[in-house]
């Protein structure tokens, strides 16, 4: 990965210490000359010079790291050492290796350059011809911690710079991953879609193992195996293939397993993995066991496919999830806008009728009420569609029973249903959008047509589902006006991969039809 | 002498009107009105009106609590709740709350008036233009469940037809027929071929307008 080299942030502190260098060293030089006087023989200064101009071409030809740090500090402590007590003048000199080292190597470096600075200057004392007088001694000694101090500022520095790339980094990443998915989602609409991608995955395993039947399973947070894809067989199968000790085994062990099955075949179950989690299972009942080898190239093949299906469930919540607030904001907003707005205009026209002198306008007033109660009343229907979710503990089915028992009670129509809901759930994003079509059907029923009747069929059989509502009302005909409406379920039942039918129901009326993967022979 | 109202809702436009109503009416006399829970609790103490109208969503707190506590302090007050909200569980909610009576807002002010009247008379009643199927749904939360295959049985039994002809029919044996057919009638909670037909017909399981 290039994020590893010497980042933006690195190189500015290391050009720092390149400035600082010949800046002290010009300090040092200054000190001496203001002190020149007492100064005999500089020598000292010419070798710190020397070794200050090394180490600014290392610095430059190499890449940063502790060992250079260390010898300058070395070498420089040497030659102070050495030239003691008029080289105590070049002492500041030490701090610019100790901040290198510390840079370099966070506490450790600095620890080792004030090692390597004390080693050096006793070594430079012991090696001079003349033996130090104790006050020079010291005078030295203060530095040695200031010295390490210096080396710390250079960790603290390091750390400060480490932290702030690794975030930047992780920013970058999720930014150019976001920028792509919509890139993708906008480009082909198939290519983020959960539904296309898990029958891709299934197909792949169906026809390459032979397999009688199949099913790709998923868990999502809270909730059992959800299925997202069928072959072959009927749905009984599925609900104990969940409980399968051999899905949960491949599941928790991440690898494939295959086992007899009591009656016939074999069942294979193949873990989809994304890195090191298991995000769902391919299970396949098969006639021959897969050998070793077969099973892991299975495996393989999946791996790819499970990510990106993970990005598409995960693109698919997200995308409900901002759905949901957006209709919660939507229904605050009309709730405390033009509802009220519209129920003290109705105030008004109470008002008016009561004030009414004569016949004519009396009538008039009567009219205008009732139309702006009936407007009223469509408003908190709209509130109440945008503000129910299908809830946690029941399915789809029973919502959307619910809210047609609720709706045609309160508008006199006969509300027939017919539900079969299996124990397994949709997916929550295709129940929702589910939930939708069905409220936007009924609300048609309720506001167009007349009916008497309301006929709601829910029938879920995951990954299968269909939702019926039909009526005994004036047909298509009159609908035109609210085109709108049927565009709007249209792209609901795209978003989650469903067959949406509008038609005249032979005997007189309407009947929208959304299907989803039901298959051949299967009602 | 008349019921003194204290009106409580966040829209000076909906005070208005509703104010307006109740001084068309010689019953009632408009004691006050509030913006604020924190203002309708005070005015309630220092009034101490006889109905208090409250509108659910307010913009400090929830109406119903506002009710709730109007309730705990005095059994005497009347307490109409207004809403924009549609559903049942704000209808109940309201009940709970100790309300008196519940109203729309897409009702006329008249409909307001005379909830009052109600709510003035006998304030721990409770009175809603819905309450009775609103009821109905609660007890049968989600009306019962058939299966496709018990689905076909009732539509059988509902055409006269005995076990043993709707077994032939289907295809299936008698003792399963016998078993769908006992199920069903638990899932009524029939006890006979005719509770079953009638017990469908009320859920809407059976089309009592046609013929057949």
């Amino acid at each position: 990965m290039s994020t590893m080299g010497p980042h933006p942030f690195d190189e500015r502190h290391w050009r720092a210490v390149a400035v600082a260098r010949p800046g002290l060293l010009a300090l040092v030089v200054a000190l001496t000359a203001a002190a020149r006087d007492d100064i005999s023989n500089p020598w000292w200064l010419v070798a710190l010079a020397l070794v200050a101009i090394t180490a600014g071409l290392t610095q430059r030809a190499l890449p940063h790291a502790w060992p250079q740090a260390t010898a300058e500090m070395a070498a420089a402590a040497v030659i102070v050492g050495l030239g003691m007590p008029e080289s105590y003048l070049g002492l500041p000199y030490l701090l610019v290796p100790a901040f290198a080292g510390g840079l370099a190597a966070s506490v450790s470096g600095a620890a080792l350059g004030t090692g390597a600075g004390t080693a050096g200057m006793l070594i430079g004392l012991v090696m001079r011809p003349t033996p130090l007088d104790a006050g020079s001694l010291v005078s030295v000694a203060p530095w040695v911690p200031m010295i390490f101090a210096t080396g710390l500022v250079g960790a603290w520095v390091r750390r400060q710079q480490t932290m702030r790339p690794a975030d930047v980094t992780r920013y970058g990443a999720a930014n150019r991953l976001l920028s792509e998915l919509r890139v993708v989602s906008r480009r082909l609409s198939g290519g983020l879609d959960p539904v296309t991608l898990a029958n891709g995955l299934l197909d792949d395993v169906y026809s390459r193992t032979n397999a009688r039947r199949a099913a790709l399973l998923v868990r999502r947070e809270g909730r059992v195996l959800l299925p997202l894809a069928r072959r072959g067989g009927d749905d009984t199968w599925l609900a104990k293939a969940e409980q399968d000790a051999l899905v949960l085994d491949a599941w928790t062990a991440e690898t494939p397993a295959s086992a007899a099955n009591r009656r016939r075949g074999h069942r294979l179950v193949i873990p989809l993995r994304v890195g090191n989690r298991t995000i769902g299972v391919v299970v396949a009942d098969v006639a021959d066991p897969a050998s070793p080898d077969e099973l892991a190239r299975l495996a393989r093949s999946t791996d790819d496919g499970a990510l990106r299906l993970e990005t598409a469930l995960l693109f698919d919540e997200v995308r409900e999830i901002a759905t949901r607030e957006e209709r919660r904001r939507l229904a605050r907003e009309i709730h405390d806008g033009i509802a009220q707005e519209l129920a003290s205009l109705g105030y008004l026209i109470d008002d008016l009728q009561a004030r009414a002198r004569d016949a004519g306008s009396r009538s008039l007033a009567i009219t205008l009420r009732k139309e702006v109660t009936r407007i009223l009343s469509d408003l908190r229907h709209s509130i109440f569609d945008l503000r129910s979710d299908v809830p946690d503990d029941v399915g789809i089915g029973t919502a959307l029973a619910g809210y047609a028992r609720q709706v045609g009670s309160q508008t006199g129509l006969t509300v027939h249903l017919v539900h079969e809901e299996s124990h397994e759930r949709l997916r929550p994003e295709v129940e929702a959008e589910l939930l939708r079509i069905g409220q936007e059907a009924i609300t048609n029923v309720r506001k167009h047509s007349s009916a008497r009747n309301l006929w709601v069929t829910v029938a879920v059989n995951p990954p299968s589902a269909r939702v019926q509502v039909a009526d005994d009302g004036m047909g298509l005909g009159v609908r035109a006006r609210d085109r709108y409406g049927l565009d709007i379920m249209a792209e609901r039942a795209r978003r989650v991969g469903a067959t949406l039918l509008i038609e005249n129901r032979p005997e007189g009326g309407t009947v929208v039809d959304v299907s989803l993967g039901v298959d051949e022979g299967d009602g | 002498m008349p019921a003194t109202v204290l009106l409580v809702d966040d829209h000076d436009l909906i005070r208005q009107g509703l104010r307006r109503a109740f001084e068309r009416d010689a019953e009632f006399s408009v004691a006050g009105e509030a913006g604020t829970l924190a203002e309708a609790k005070m005015l309630a103490e220092t009034l101490r009106p006889d109905v208090c109208v409250i509108d659910v969503r307010l913009p400090d707190g929830n109406g119903l609590e506002l009710a709730q506590k109007l309730r705990e302090a005095r059994s005497d007050v009347g307490i109409v709740v207004l809403t924009m909200y549609a559903g049942d569980e704000q209808m109940f909610a309201a009940l709970d709350a100790g309300a008196s009576a519940f109203v729309p807002k897409s009702a006329p002010s008249d409909d307001v008036v005379a909830a009052a009247r109600h709510a003035a008379a006998k304030p721990t009643s409770f009175v809603a233009d819905d309450l009775a199927a609103a009821m109905h749904r609660r007890l049968n939360p989600t009306g019962p469940q058939l299966t496709r295959r018990e689905r076909e049985v009732l539509d059988l039994l509902a055409e006269g037809l005995g076990v043993a002809s709707i077994a032939r029919k289907l295809y299936i044996s008698e003792s399963t027929t016998k078993t769908h057919v006992s199920k069903l009638y638990d899932k009524l909670g029939a006890a006979n071929r005719a509770q079953a037909i009638m017990a469908a017909v009320r859920a809407g399981l059976l089309d009592d307008t046609d013929g057949e």
